[in-house]
């Protein structure tokens, strides 16, 4: 029966993915080393947090039924330490992450830790706008800003970003029933920090060596700069109406925004006003000050939840018309590439059918099919034919191909 | 503050209060000073305390206790309490409490006064299981109605058009002994004012899985600059011309069941009379909500068993009126539907009659029927409450069912 069991619960963007990438691809030599990461699909995580959080996801839902109680399963029966990681469990209200820990318990023994990795807000703001607008929506900068700042958190793009990003109250739903020392707060580390800083924190935390297990090919979200991101909404407001998700998904997300605009960044990153900067340092302190009272267990610095000095201010909803323009043409170009190369695709598909459709009627190229034939070309002048063809079809029933 | 043994003991008592059918609201109780003794007399060993929305459903239904009865009140508090409400929304916000400092987390509030959208995804917790392990049996047709359409010399029928009208005409000719399809058939194409067309359409959609809102559903057929293909009623009605023959094609146009009915006497002579066709609009906004969660929990199987029986069956337990909220074109986009609703009723009213080349069909009611009134008193959004509130009721009535199997 697992004896440990580690719960990693976001937050988003901050290396979750590089982790669960490390994770997966690693998964065969982790169990040799007795510890489980219940895994045969690269999402297999996030759709038993989909199921656990009843969390609908742009129609992939349907794949998650059922999916959370066959990870609790695995993890039970495994007479070590297990894994589990998605940020999206970071939203869970205390009645799921009851039900989490009462799946994942094999019995009394079994040692619940809960891992959460934190990233100052200063980062974290425009990079959840980023992913909004990744998503599909329309809101303006301005607007996303202002709806965070609404103490109601009336808008759903406010109630989501502080259900995962919000640390004292994430690790409050998480971490109420445990002891301190398993509840585990991993800091993301300031810009310039040392390269592999951050899972050197992870790992100490999870309970692996860091030079044993090396991070392989990962899986990063690059992020868009201000002209980019301004492009992507204003492409969003004439599109979203008129291109499905399920095409939105490889032609926008994939194709648009991670393989060209993120790498081809014409303008400076994206940082925060000068006034939310004020009103994000003064949170900020405040939660590092609570959380210094709770006694978590920290790898890092909870200093590193302060924001360092803001980057120079640029306005994606008033973009610089140069960049614009310029982010605009890296895009049509995308575009217009990927378009030819779906058109050539279909033209050797239609080539490809042409010639199975020219093998068949050789197929069929015989003097039962040729009288056939004749009959169905007579039949649309012919009454008698018409008969004789309607008795033919009755006797030889519906599946008859073109006669 | 939601970690104060006080506060967690206070919500405790407040909670059994409810469990035992007493509808008294947050403040009341406060008010009233009755926390402290009755928290003593809850079981301390239960650490979670129930969200604030699942509190106000509980609340909500031992007001409809009250008044209309439920059997084993306290087995649905429980079924309520312990759930969690689905989806994206506030996380545990917490009641007010006195003397509490502000801290982290949502802001707290009243769970009456808790938003309408909030409330309906906490009673969707419950909903949920409820709908899917509801001992009511799908409703399939019968071995002799799926005969009656082989036997011969039967009048044939055929209808298309705006999805609950069709239905509502489908069955009484049904019922009038018509039989459903065959070659020659008499097609009925069905019509009435766009913005009740569009909500009959958003109504069939929700019940075949989709989740998409009212408004979205108008601004897609703005964008695109067309309907939904079943309400493009002459393009129907003349593609069934030329598949069929002018004469087997009728187009039938009412403001309301009464003039529909007329159309399809005139149409086929048969003696139907219709009862009111309203689409329940706060029914479809309920369910465009749970489909997602239906699908999470129990499959796409699992919502379509579940739309089939339990569905229908609690959704009229649960009206107590046949009244229906209208619901006019979202605000802003009454004017495309009245240019659009007119250009229809103009290529109806001015089509070529030319039985040979096909095209044409018989009309029953003035075209003029399909542009939206632009003085009528309707809602132009579902309102969240109206939600709430009939998801309590659903709530209700699924509850019965279940006490009714378990006693049987």
């Amino acid at each position: 029966m697992a004896r440990t069991v580690i719960v990693h619960v976001g937050a988003p963007k901050t290396g979750t993915s590089f982790v669960q990438d490390l994770l997966f691809a690693q998964r065969e030599r982790l169990r040799e080393h007795g510890v489980l990461y219940p895994a045969d699909r690269f999402d297999a995580h996030f759709l038993a947090a989909l199921d656990l959080l009843q969390l609908p996801w742009g129609g992939i839902e349907e794949e998650a039924t059922g999916a959370w109680d066959r990870l609790a399963a695995e993890v039970r029966a495994w007479p070590g330490t297990a894994i589990i990681s998605h940020e999206i469990l970071a939203t869970a209200s205390r009645a799921q992450v009851a039900r989490a820990f009462e799946t994942l318990r094999a019995n009394d023994e079994t040692e619940l830790h809960v891992v959460y990795s934190a990233r100052d807000l200063v980062r974290q703001i425009p990079a959840e706008w980023q992913e909004n607008i990744k998503h599909r929506r329309e809101t303006t900068y301005g607007d996303f800003l202002a709806e965070l700042r609404d103490p109601a958190r009336a808008e759903p793009t406010a109630r989501w970003f502080w259900a995962v990003q919000e640390v004292p109250d994430v690790l409050d739903r998480w971490g109420a029933t445990l002891p301190r020392e398993q509840v585990h707060l991993v800091t993301v580390p300031p810009p310039g920090a040392p390269h592999g800083l951050l899972w050197q924190r992870f790992a100490r935390v999870i309970g692996l060596d860091p030079t044993e297990f090396v991070p392989e090919a990962v899986r990063t979200n690059a992020s868009l700069g201000v002209a980019e991101a301004a492009l992507l909404r204003r492409l969003n407001v004439r599109i979203v109406d008129l291109v499905w998700n399920h095409n939105y998904r490889p032609l926008v997300r994939e194709h648009l925004v991670h393989q060209n605009l993120s790498e081809q960044r014409v303008s400076p990153k994206l940082s925060v006003p000068p006034e939310v900067w004020e009103w994000a340092e003064d949170l900020s302190r405040k939660w590092v000050s609570e959380l210094a009272l709770r006694a978590y267990d920290v790898s890092g610095d909870l200093d590193d939840l302060l924001p360092r000095p803001a980057l120079p201010w640029a306005d994606p909803d008033d973009p610089d018309p140069e960049q614009l323009a310029e982010a605009g043409l890296n895009a049509l170009t995308a575009l217009t590439v990927e378009a030819a190369r779906l058109r050539d695709q279909q033209r050797v598909l239609t080539d490809e059918i042409a010639d199975l459709h020219a093998e068949l009627d050789r197929a069929y190229v015989t003097p039962l099919y040729r009288w056939r034939r004749s009959l169905v070309e007579k039949a649309a002048t012919n009454a008698s034919a018409r008969r004789g063809l309607a008795l033919y079809r009755r006797v030889r029933g519906r599946n008859s191909r073109s006669t | 503050m939601t970690g104060e043994p006080e506060y967690q003991a206070a919500v405790r008592a407040w909670a059994a209060r409810l469990r035992a059918a007493e509808p008294v609201t947050w403040s009341a109780f406060c008010a009233s000073g009755d926390g402290a003794s009755v928290g003593a007399r809850v079981d301390p060993s239960t650490t979670l305390v129930p969200g604030s929305g699942q509190l106000e459903i509980v609340r909500r239904l031992a007001v409809l206790h009250r008044s209309e009865g439920l059997p084993d009140f306290a087995g649905l508090a429980d079924l309520v309490l312990a759930s969690s409400g689905p989806g994206r929304g506030l996380v545990d916000p917490p009641l007010p409490w006195p003397g509490s400092a502000p801290g982290h987390g949502p802001a707290p509030v009243e769970p009456d006064l808790l938003p309408g959208t909030e409330l309906v995804r906490a009673a969707s917790g419950a909903l949920v299981p409820l709908l899917l392990r509801s001992p009511v049996a799908p409703v399939h047709p019968t071995a002799s109605s799926r005969l009656r359409r082989y036997l011969p010399g039967r009048h044939r029928f055929a209808v298309a058009g705006t999805p609950l009208t069709a239905a509502a005409v489908r069955t009484a000719l049904l019922d009038a002994g018509w039989v459903e399809g065959g070659s020659r058939a008499t097609h009925l194409v069905l019509g009435r004012d766009l913005e009740s067309m569009m909500a009959e359409h958003w109504a069939a959609r929700t019940l075949a899985g989709a989740e998409r809102r009212w408004r979205p559903l108008w601004r897609r057929a703005v964008t695109t600059e067309s309907l939904p293909p079943r309400l493009r009623l002459d393009e129907i009605a003349a593609r069934r011309s030329n598949e069929h023959g002018p004469g087997a094609v009728h187009l039938v146009l009412g403001r309301d069941a009464a003039e529909i009915a007329a159309g399809v006497r005139a149409a086929t002579g048969a003696g139907i009379s219709l009862g009111p066709i309203d689409a329940d609009v706060v029914a479809a906004d309920l369910l465009r909500r749970l489909n997602p969660f239906l699908v999470l929990a129990g499959g796409s199987a699992g919502r379509r068993t579940a739309i089939a029986g339990p569905w229908p069956a609690a959704l009229r337990d649960a009206r107590r009126s046949t009244s229906r909220t209208a619901l006019g074109a979202p605000r802003g986009l009454l004017p495309w539907a009245i240019g659009t609703a007119d250009r229809m009723a103009g290529r109806i009213t001015g089509r070529v009659p030319d039985a040979a080349a096909g095209g044409d069909y018989a009309v029953h009611g003035d075209p003029a029927v399909l542009v939206p009134d632009r003085g009528r008193d309707v809602a132009r959004t579902v309102d969240p409450d109206d939600v709430a509130d009939l998801a309590v009721r659903m709530i209700a009535a699924l509850w019965r069912y279940e006490a009714q199997e378990g006693d049987r």
